[in-house]
């Protein structure tokens, strides 16, 4: 019995050890180098550490941190509106790509058993080409010579080229694009586990097919919906290849924001409070999911 | 006793239908799975579909409940054709197999929501959902989930939900399927006493010959698509129409024989293998009688089936054949101590192996029959069954 729980204990140890390596270890230094001063130096923030000097190197160094980056991002205009823009933009991303996300896991739920690993595979496929080709190809085809133009033009459809490049719409564009298999496949899964005669139930009941999706199919797919929505949402808000390629210099989000404060202004502390704070934002919503699915279950 | 005929489907009263199932035809691809089938269902009546899986009584089901369209026929309820009415508005309610019951709602909420699809008014819900709740015995449960509640609270809350829209007609597909056996029995006397009480139409699918039994005003035997047979559970018992009716349901022996005279009260028919004669008494109804007479043709080789319950088995032999009764003699080959009787394989002398039940009045430990005994199985001459197919 003894045995058994040390064997426990030490099967918990690998996860454990990861995730302290490459997590809570990094997050520590991150913050702490959030509570430092920019200086330009090597390295480029203030305090130093000086273990020689003993507890009261520790002592000194403890109280020279401060909250002042914290301070600047509260106050920053600027700082703010990258915040609001990236988590309105990863919202509305989100329900953008759950919208398509059903479109595509319905019918792949429903499909005949033996299509399904075929379906499952088309899915995947073009994600095996690399991710910056796949954002190029979005260029090209928004640009306005592109081939959306070209197509809705020739069609008559459209008589001057759509402005859809470098705007917000292209990043949402891009966002549902990248992150639809995150969003489709804890939907597929929920859909394919749930019961099929749930749904003859409701319409035996009186239901017509639409209330007995919202009635019936969105309450039993919900655990799936929250773990698409966190799978999209979070990235999403730290985006920074899609607004940079496909969005403009006006859409200012919080990727480029604390790009720009490390590598253009070299300021690490404030990047680094930027940082913990874009993990603060995030975290909320994952921790509401938690509270949530322990509800339900 | 002789094979009546029965018409397949016919009505039990004399009164208008609320159900006809007209000719109806289903296929899945190059599968037929209900094949012509046409059927009166009574209002009030509790009627049973029986058969082996993929006879397509589960099909006809879902048909009625409106989420498969025949191919063929029509569907009538009340004289009106349903058969494109989608199931959302259909005056039927259907309980599942599964239960399907919402695993997201409370068990007031899945009572409730055929009731709010409905827009019935609040207070009368709550009204109409205590009362169901009383009527299945779940008072007290209400608030909470299925998965929270046994088996059989489960499948209360499946019946209820099913009742509360008061549909004219209710279908079951397999409702005690996955109960244990002690439950199952409970349930099928509740079941039946609901039915009478609501006086509503039950249509219940069932491969368990018993339960139809137990339940049933009348039972439809299926096979493969057809209606085998159509008739009270007693009739279909004792007069089951072909081999396939009497093997499905209850046990039954199979009789080879050549028949060999016919008179006004007796026939007597010679078993195939072992050549005893079997005396079969013509009943006196003129009716019955022509139908007997038109299936015993002198020397045409005719099934005789006897229930097992039926025959007598005595140890030491009697003197010759006497009266109406036949004899035949062979050995015990096999016993079963069932508790409430006694189940044995004869293994007769000129080839053969009869099932035999004796029931245990008096106490069967003392009188059971050994392994290897010598015995004479007994059959009156009103046991008999002659099969039309």
């Amino acid at each position: 019995m003894s045995l058994r729980r040390l064997f426990r204990h030490v099967a918990a140890l690998p996860p454990a050890l990861w995730l302290g390596a490459f997590f809570a270890l990094p997050f520590l230094i991150v913050l702490r180098i959030s509570l430092s001063e920019k200086v330009t130096a090597q390295p480029p923030y203030r305090p130093i550490l000086d273990l020689s000097a003993g507890w009261e190197g520790i002592g000194t160094f403890l109280s020279q941190l401060n909250l002042f980056n914290y301070s600047t991002i509260l106050d920053d205009e600027l700082m703010w509106g990258a915040y609001v823009t990236s988590l309105r933009i990863a919202a509305l991303a989100t329900l953008l790509t759950l919208l398509v996300g059903l479109m595509l896991a319905l019918p792949m739920a429903r499909a005949p058993r033996r299509l399904r690993p075929l379906l499952i595979m088309l899915l995947v496929l073009p994600f095996l080409t690399s991710f910056l080709i796949r954002a190029y190809a979005w260029i090209a085809i928004l640009k306005p010579e592109g081939l959306l133009n070209g197509l809705l033009m020739s069609l008559g459809l459209i008589s001057e080229p759509l402005i859809v490049l470098n705007t917000e719409t292209a990043i949402l564009i891009g966002i549902v694009y990248s992150y639809l298999p995150f969003m489709v496949f804890p939907l597929y899964t929920s859909l394919e586990k749930m019961d099929a005669s749930l749904l003859e139930a409701a319409a035996d009941l009186g239901a017509t097919p639409l209330k007995s999706f919202f009635l019936v199919t969105v309450p039993c797919i919900w655990p799936g919906v929250l773990a698409g929505c966190a799978l999209v949402f979070i990235p999403a808000v730290g985006e920074f290849i899609i607004p940079d390629l496909l969005g403009s210099s006006e859409t200012l989000m919080i990727g480029r924001a604390l790009w720009n404060e490390f590598f253009a202004n070299r300021d690490w502390p404030l990047a680094a409070a930027m940082a913990i704070c874009l993990l603060a934002v995030v975290l909320l919503p994952v921790i509401w999911q938690q509270r949530q699915a322990e509800t339900t279950r | 006793m002789a094979a009546l005929p029965q018409s397949v489907g016919g009505n039990a009263s004399g009164a208008a239908p609320l159900v006809r199932i007209d000719k109806v035809v289903k296929r899945f691809g190059a599968f037929t799975a209900v094949d012509g089938v046409t059927l009166d269902v009574g209002q009030g009546e509790f009627f049973a579909l029986l058969g082996p899986s993929g006879c397509g009584k589960t099909t006809l089901l879902r048909m009625l409940a409106g989420f498969e369209r025949p191919d063929e026929g029509a569907i009538l309820l009340d004289g009106a054709n349903i058969s494109d009415v989608p199931a959302y508005r259909r005056p039927v309610n259907m309980m599942f197999q599964s239960y399907a019951l919402f695993p997201h709602l409370s068990v007031e909420g899945n009572i409730a929501f055929g009731l709010k699809r409905e827009g019935m008014a609040r207070e009368r819900i709550a009204e109409r959902v205590a009362g169901l709740l009383r009527l299945v015995r779940l008072e007290g449960l209400g608030s909470r989930k299925p998965h929270q509640l046994s088996g059989g609270q489960r499948q209360r809350v499946a019946l209820a939900r099913a009742l509360a829209k008061r549909p004219r007609l209710l279908l079951l597909d397999e409702p005690l399927a996955a109960l244990d056996k002690k439950l199952r029995e409970e349930t099928q006397f509740e079941l039946k006493e609901i039915q009478r009480t609501l006086g509503l139409a039950f249509i219940v699918v069932t491969h368990d010959q018993e339960e139809a039994m137990a339940l049933a005003d009348r039972i439809g035997v299926m096979e493969r698509g057809k209606l085998a047979q159509v008739g009270a559970p007693a009739a279909i018992y004792e007069r089951p129409r072909n081999r396939y009716v009497a093997n499905f349901i209850g046990d039954i022996n199979i009789l080879e024989c050549i028949v060999e005279s016919v008179s006004k009260d007796m026939a007597v028919l010679r078993r195939k293998p072992g050549g005893e004669r079997i005396l079969l008494a013509v009943p006196d109804s003129e009716s019955e009688r022509e139908v007997l007479e038109s299936q015993l043709q002198i020397g045409k080789t005719t099934a005789l089936c006897i229930r097992p319950e039926r025959l007598e088995l005595s140890a030491e032999a009697p003197d010759g054949a006497t009266g109406t009764r036949s004899r035949l003699v062979g050995t015990i080959a096999g016993t079963a101590f069932l508790g409430d009787q006694t189940a044995y394989r004869v293994a007769l002398d000129g080839g053969a192996v009869l099932r035999v039940t004796v029931s245990n009045t008096r106490g069967a430990a003392g009188s059971a029959l050994q392994h290897g005994t010598r015995v004479v199985v007994t059959v009156p001459a009103d046991a008999g069954i002659v099969l039309q197919g």
